[in-house]
C-alpha cells in the first residue's frame, strides 16, 4: 500500500516536472528549468523509495529473493519511467538542455501514469512469484539492459521531435520565440545521433544476453518469439539509421524520420507485443 | 551489391518479413491457427501458404535474405581491411589539410621550432604523432588518438558473419528433439540411437495465490544401451549436459493416468485406485473411478473433453452402482465441488446437482517434457556475439580523432602553419577540442 502511495507521489512529481518543462518552452526564466530538474530528482528519489518497498514485499516470496520486481506490467512500466527520467537527467542535465524536457519527459509521464492506471485496474501493484524460467541471475540483467536502451531511444525520439520543430521554425517566415530557445539543427542532429549510437550497442547487448539466457533455459539462442523478433526489428531499423547517417551521410529530417520509426518499434516491442508473445507477455502473466 | 542503397533495401526487406512473421500464425507455434487462417481466407491463405509465410522464419526465401546479408557484408566490409591513410605527396599536403572538416592556419617565425612545439603539444594531449616523409620541406606530421576505432565497424560486421555461421552449423549438424516421459517410465532419444531417458521422479510446486508453476524438476537417468550413463535432477535454467548434448526441462503435464483419488462425504473420506471397484463401507453402493481429465471441458456435442494437459480443472469419472440395479456415471470436478455432470450411455453429459460425495483430491501421474538439444554452432554464436559487443563498443564509444599539421617555411616571410582536424563522431564536441588545441598551439608559438 505504502509502495503504491509513494509511486503515485513520484508520478505526480514527474508530471509536475514535465509541466514545468512545457512552461519553460515559452518562458526564458532559468529557474523553471532548475525546478524541473529538482522535481525530477525528487521524483527519482521517491520512486527509488517506492521500489525499495516493492522489493521488500517481492522478496517475501522465497523464489523471488534477490531478483528485481519487473515480472509484471506495473513493474515494467515503473522501471521504464525511472530509466527514461534518469537518462534525461544525466544526458540533458549534463548538456544543460532543460528545454528538451517538454519533448522527452512526456514518455516518462505516460509510463508513470500508465503504471498508476494499471494499479487501479488490477487493484494491486502486481507482486507475484516468478515463473521458473525467470528465476535466473539474467532476470536482473537482461530486462534492465534492454530498458536502458529503450530509455536512451526515448530521449533520442524527443531530440528528433525538437529537430523537426526547429527545422520547421527556421523555414517559416515568422519563426516563433521557440526557434531561439531550441539548440541549433546541427546540435540536435548530433545529439540524436550520439544517443542512438550509445543506445544501439546497449540494445544489441541486451538482445544477445536474452539469447544466452534462452539457451540456458530452453536450449535455443533464438526462437523467433514475437518479442525477440520485434527486438531484432528495432535493432535493424536503428542499423538502417546508422548506415544512412555514417555511410550515406544522411542528416536532419530524413535521418530523424528513421530514428522515429525505430522508436515506434520500441513502443510496439514494449507494449504491443504483449498481445502476440507467449514468452514475454507482461499482460497475460499472473 | 556494394552500394549502401542495396544494403538498406536488404535491411528493410528483413524488417518487413520479420514483422509479417509475428502477425501471421506460424506452424511452429500453433498449427491449428494456421489451418483456421487458411480455411477462413480462401484466396490469401493458400497464396501465403505456397510462399511459405506460415513457416516464414524457416522458409527458403527468408534464409536467402540472410545469406544475401552475409554476402553483402563480405562484399562491403570484409574485403577491405581498415588501413592507414595513404601517404600523400608533399605537394598535395596543403590540399589534404584543406579537405579536413576543421581547419586552422597561422604563422610562425621559426618553422622547425614551431613544428617541434606542435608535435610536443599533440603528444602531451595523448595523440600518437607520426612524422610524414616529405624530405626537407614542408614539415608534416599526422597525429591520431583512439585509432582502434577504425577496426570497430570491421569487427562488428565480421562478427555478424560468425553469428550467422554458427546458426548454419546448428542447422547442418545440430538437432533438437522433444521427449516426453511419464514418471517412472522412459523414452528413446531418436536422434541418438542407443540412448534412452528415464524420468525417475517428477516434482512440481505451484504458487498458492495464482496456481502458476513455482518450480518443476525431473530426476533423470540417461541410459546408453540399457546401462545407466549418468543421472541428474534438472530444472529450468539448470540442464543436464552429456557429450555436448543438453537436456532441458521444458514442460510438464498430466498423462491421463492417476494413482489414487480421495472422495469425501461430510462425515468421512474414501480412497479409490484407477479401475478398481470399492464398496462404500456401511452401504450397498459400489464406486469405480476410471477416467481423469486434467483440464475438464465439455465439447459442443456434449461429451467430456480434456482441453490441455495442465491440471487446471481436474475432474474424475466415477461410476456409482447400487445393489438395486441403479447405476449412474458422474463427472466430479475437484475445484468446483458444487458442479457435477451425469454421463449417459452415449457419453453425453448433463449438468445436475452434485451427489453426496465430492472429489477431494487426485494424485495424477505426470509427464515431464524434455528438450534434447545438440547445438555445435553455439560456441560460434557466443564468440560472434562477444566480438559484436567488442566491435560496437570500439566503434561507437571510442572517438577516433586525427590532426594533420603542415608547416611550410617561407624564405622572406614567417612560416605558414596549417592544421586540419577530423573526428569519427561527435563533431560538435570535437570542434570545441579542435579550437582549444589550436589556441594552445598559438600559445606555444607565441
Amino acid at each position: 500500500m505504502m509502495e503504491s502511495v509513494l509511486f503515485q507521489i513520484a508520478a505526480a512529481l514527474y508530471v509536475a516536472g514535465t509541466a514545468l518543462g512545457f512552461v519553460f518552452l515559452y518562458n526564458r526564466d532559468e529557474r523553471l528549468s532548475r525546478w524541473m530538474f529538482n522535481l525530477l530528482a525528487a521524483g527519482v528519489v521517491v520512486h527509488l523509495a517506492s521500489l525499495g518497498m516493492r522489493m521488500k514485499h517481492f522478496w517475501e516470496i522465497p523464489e523471488n529473493r534477490w531478483y528485481l520486481p519487473i515480472n509484471s506490467f506495473f513493474g515494467a512500466l515503473s522501471a521504464m519511467t525511472l530509466a527514461i527520467t534518469a537518462t534525461f537527467v544525466v544526458v540533458e542535465g549534463r548538456h544543460r538542455l532543460g528545454i528538451m524536457g517538454a519533448f522527452v519527459l512526456p514518455w516518462a509521464c505516460a509510463a508513470a501514469v500508465g503504471a498508476v492506471f494499471r494499479t487501479h485496474s488490477v487493484g494491486s501493484t502486481e507482486i507475484h512469484g516468478l515463473a521458473p524460467a525467470l528465476q535466473s541471475y539474467w532476470m536482473n540483467i537482461h530486462p534492465m539492459v534492454i530498458m536502458i536502451a529503450y530509455a536512451i531511444f526515448g530521449n533520442a525520439f524527443g531530440v528528433g521531435l525538437a529537430l523537426l520543430i526547429q527545422e520547421r521554425q527556421l523555414k517559416s517566415k515568422r519563426p516563433q520565440e521557440l526557434c531561439y530557445r531550441l539548440p541549433s539543427i546541427e546540435e540536435l542532429d548530433n545529439l540524436n545521433y550520439r544517443l542512438i549510437a550509445a543506445g544501439f550497442p546497449v540494445l544489441t547487448v541486451g538482445i544477445i544476453m536474452g539469447g544466452i539466457w534462452a539457451h540456458e533455459a530452453w536450449g535455443r539462442f533464438w526462437g523467433w518469439d514475437a518479442k525477440e523478433t520485434w527486438s531484432l526489428i528495432t535493432a535493424l531499423v536503428y542499423a538502417v539509421f546508422l548506415h544512412q547517417r555514417l555511410v550515406a551521410g544522411w542528416r536532419g529530417r530524413k535521418a530523424v524520420y528513421t530514428s522515429m520509426l525505430g522508436f515506434a518499434c520500441v513502443v510496439f516491442t514494449f507494449i504491443g507485443v504483449n498481445f502476440l508473445s507467449r514468452l514475454h507477455g507482461y499482460l497475460s502473466a499472473p | 551489391m556494394r552500394s549502401i542503397r542495396f544494403n538498406i533495401w536488404l535491411l528493410c526487406a528483413l524488417i518487413l518479413a520479420s514483422a509479417a512473421g509475428t502477425f501471421l500464425p506460424q506452424v511452429a507455434e500453433d498449427p491449428g491457427r494456421v489451418e483456421t487462417f487458411i480455411a477462413s481466407h480462401s484466396l490469401l491463405g493458400p497464396a501465403l501458404n505456397s510462399l511459405g509465410f506460415f513457416d516464414l522464419f524457416h522458409s527458403r526465401w527468408f534464409l536467402a535474405l540472410w545469406a544475401l546479408m552475409v554476402l553483402d557484408i563480405a562484399a562491403c566490409k570484409l574485403m577491405e581491411f581498415p588501413s592507414r591513410d595513404p601517404e600523400a605527396r608533399p605537394e598535395d599536403l596543403e590540399k589534404m589539410v584543406r579537405s579536413r572538416p576543421l581547419t586552422a592556419k597561422f604563422t610562425a617565425q621559426d618553422a622547425d621550432k614551431a613544428f617541434s612545439g606542435i608535435r610536443g603539444l599533440l603528444a602531451r594531449e595523448g595523440y600518437k604523432v607520426r612524422l610524414l616523409p616529405t624530405g626537407t620541406s614542408p614539415l608534416a606530421a599526422a597525429a591520431e588518438i583512439h585509432s582502434p576505432q577504425a577496426w570497430g565497424s570491421f569487427i562488428s560486421h565480421a562478427s555478424l558473419v560468425v553469428i550467422l555461421a554458427g546458426c548454419l552449423v546448428k542447422w547442418l549438424f545440430g538437432f533438437q528433439e522433444y521427449v516426453a516421459a511419464a514418471e517412472g517410465s522412459s523414452a528413446r532419444v531418436t536422434k541418438r540411437p542407443g540412448w534412452e531417458l528415464r524420468v525417475d521422479s517428477f516434482k512440481v510446486e505451484r504458487y498458492a495465490d495464482t496456481g502458476a508453476s513455482k518450480s518443476f524438476e525431473s530426476k533423470l537417468t540417461l541410459m546408453e544401451n540399457n546401462l545407466p550413463l549418468t543421472e541428474k535432477t534438472i530444472r529450468v535454467n539448470s540442464p543436464l549436459s552429456v557429450q555436448g548434448i543438453n537436456f532441458y526441462q521444458d514442460s510438464w503435464g498430466a498423462t491421463g493416468k492417476w494413482r489414487s483419488a480421495r472422495l469425501a462425504w461430510p462425515d468421512r473420506e474414501f480412497e479409490l485406485t484407477q479401475g478398481l471397484p470399492r464398496t462404500v463401507p456401511g452401504t450397498d453402493t459400489k464406486l469405480t473411478a476410471d477416467l481423469f481429465a486434467a483440464d475438464f471441458g465439455v465439447t459442443p456435442e456434449g461429451h467430456a473433453d480434456n482441453l490441455t494437459t495442465e491440471p487446471t480443472n481436474p475432474a474424475l469419472r466415477v461410476k456409482e452402482e447400487h445393489r438395486s440395479g441403479l447405476s449412474r456415471t458422474w463427472w466430479l470436478l475437484q475445484l468446483e465441488p458444487s458442479r457435477a455432470f451425469l454421463e449417459d450411455a452415449d457419453g453425453r453429459l448433463q449438468e445436475v446437482p452434485p451427489p453426496p460425495f465430492k472429489l477431494a483430491a487426485v494424485d495424477p501421474v505426470l509427464f515431464s517434457g524434455i528438450q534434447v538439444v545438440y547445438d555445435p554452432g553455439y560456441p560460434l554464436v557466443l564468440a560472434g556475439s562477444l566480438a559484436w559487443l567488442a566491435g560496437m563498443v570500439v566503434n561507437f564509444y571510442l572517438h577516433r580523432r586525427k590532426f594533420l599539421v603542415v608547416v611550410i617555411p617561407e624564405t622572406s616571410r614567417p612560416a605558414r602553419v596549417l592544421v586540419g582536424g577530423w573526428s569519427s563522431q561527435g563533431a560538435v564536441a570535437f570542434k570545441k577540442d579542435f579550437d582549444q588545441v589550436v589556441s594552445r598551439m598559438r600559445e606555444v608559438l607565441s
